[in-house]
């Protein structure tokens, strides 16, 4: 059962495809605990994008329970705005569709633009943003329907090395500020390192393990100990059979 | 202070209209209604006696209409078939997999072979403005048909997966998503499909070469009869009166209508 203290439980979850016949997640167990920055790696095609879209509900599991609250807010690799909308509307539009009145949609539009900073932009539309901007759009919208885990899909993988940064700023502030409890999928070690108090490690559809951070915050790439748990990691995925 | 700066948001609906939006939007509102009463108007009032001999202006001028009437009702026809028909063929990869061969080949057979059938149809019920109808809205179906398809799948996975995340399912996923993302592709095959009706209209008319032993009293008045009928019996200033109202109206519907949805789609489509 889904708890206060672990919003999130899969037990033995897996997923195949018929076509090709391909078996992309293998018996995954996992708890996510409330308010956890919990980060999910691994290599291209390991199966921990099919992960994050079985716990948002796009995709079914062929096997094994997914628990997972009622509302969930998800930020996508690809910003996936509608770009008919202003910045305003693409975050209202999402809260609208939660049923909440018109009086919280615009509270939640308001307080949400102005935690990512867009607050001076809403009435433009998402080809006029850059990158991040877009970016924030997303995670604004994604706020915007009052989630109890924030769910995030390579957030930041089309973005500049520059941009990335001031993102992971922004989403520690953000985390910090709301207490949500964060899912994030990356491929980048030092991101994971960054950001995670967890670290999910997936390779070929499977959990390998699962590493506890202790890094103190705020977190420097150029300390010593955060290049070490890059490493570490590195070397747990890169591991025959690990 | 700030929550004084974002009060706006209180009373601000989800789309922002103004009083000149209102405004606009009846007046294209009150275009289209006027039009649509012409149309049925003339298909209630069908004034198609004309003497190819004896054309005057007046006479170019309610062809240009009756031509235009029967391009409308037409075009309203085949959208209203073909974009509930490429949302089912677009549904699913399996459906279209299967259908999307099968509307394929019907679109590749002419029109026109279909037109002695259709003809005489309807001529033996009496109805032959809606022969040539018929025919204008074959010819116009498969050109909005298949872009619309082709939009369909240009609205992103992600888009897809945010929808079903963010509770945007079944009639509101249409309203609020497929309808805005296939909107550019609905009006380049409007345009297209009216593009195609500009040609079919000109045989679509003269419906006498159809009927065994047919007359030319028996073509509906229009640009297309028009232009055929002066021009088998060499009345050439009928012809070049005939195609400058067509000349004139085709630019009219681009200016008017054409170039400014145009330029909106531009607005729906994913980058």
């Amino acid at each position: 059962m889904t708890s206060p203290e672990t919003p999130i439980v899969l037990k033995s979850v897996s997923k195949s495809y018929v076509t090709p016949p391909v078996l992309v997640v293998k018996e995954v167990s996992l708890a996510i605990r409330k308010g956890e920055f919990f980060c999910l790696i691994g290599p291209s095609g390991c199966g921990k994008s099919t992960v994050i879209k079985m716990i948002a509900g796009i995709e079914a599991p062929t096997s094994g329970t997914i628990e997972r609250p009622a509302r969930l807010g998800m930020v996508f690799q690809s910003y996936a705005l509608l770009p008919w909308l202003t910045v305003e509307d693409n975050v209202s539009f999402a809260a609208k569709m939660q049923g909440f009145a018109p009086d919280k949609v615009a509270a939640v539009t308001a307080h949400y633009l102005r935690m990512v900073h867009l607050e001076t932009f809403t009435e433009r539309y998402p080809r006029e943003l850059s990158g991040g901007q877009r970016q924030r759009v997303g995670i604004a919208r994604a706020l915007a329907v009052e989630p109890n885990v924030l769910l995030m899909d390579e957030p930041f993988s089309a973005l500049d090395p520059v941009m990335t940064d001031q993102l992971h700023d922004d989403v520690l502030r953000i985390w910090g500020e709301t207490g949500k409890t964060i899912v994030m999928v990356s491929h980048n070690f030092a991101e994971a390192v960054r950001l995670a108090d967890r670290v999910g490690i997936i390779k070929d559809g499977r959990l390998e393990g699962i590493v506890d951070l202790k890094l103190p915050r705020p977190r420097q790439e150029d300390d010593a100990a955060f290049t070490a748990e890059v490493h570490n990691l590195r070397k747990r995925l890169e591991a025959p059979g690990a | 202070m700030k929550m004084k700066r974002y009060s706006h948001y209180r009373r601000k609906p989800l789309y922002e209209t103004t009083l000149a939006h209102h405004l606009w939007s009846a007046a294209i509102a009150g275009a289209i209604a006027v039009g649509f009463a012409v149309v049925l108007i003339h298909f209630a009032y069908p004034r198609n006696e004309f003497d190819i001999n004896r054309v005057s202006y007046g006479v170019v001028a309610l062809a240009a209409l009756n031509t235009f009437d029967r391009m409308t009702l037409a075009f309203v026809l085949s959208l209203v078939a073909a974009v509930p028909l490429a949302l089912f063929i677009g549904s699913t990869p399996r459906l279209q997999s299967i259908l999307l061969p099968i509307a394929d080949i019907l679109q590749s057979v002419p029109v026109l072979a279909f037109f002695p059938v259709v003809v005489g149809f309807f001529v033996a019920r009496n109805a032959f403005e809606f022969a040539a109808v018929f025919v204008i809205f074959l010819s116009m179906l498969w050109n909005i048909v298949f872009p619309v398809i082709g939009g369909l799948q240009t609205i992103p996975e992600d888009v897809n997966s945010a929808a079903l995340v963010f509770n945007v399912k079944g009639v509101r996923k249409f309203w609020y998503i497929t309808l805005p993302a296939i909107f550019p592709f609905i009006v380049t095959g409007s345009l297209l499909a009216w593009a195609q009706g500009w040609t079919i209209v000109i045989v679509a008319e003269v419906l006498h070469t159809y009927i065994p032993n047919g007359k030319i009293s028996q073509d509906l008045l229009g640009l297309g009869s028009l232009l055929v009928d002066s021009n088998t019996q060499g009345r050439n200033g009928v012809f070049i009166a005939t195609l400058t109202a067509m000349i004139v109206l085709v630019t009219l519907l681009n200016l008017v209508v054409w170039q400014p949805l145009l330029h909106l789609s531009q607005r729906f489509r994913f980058d």
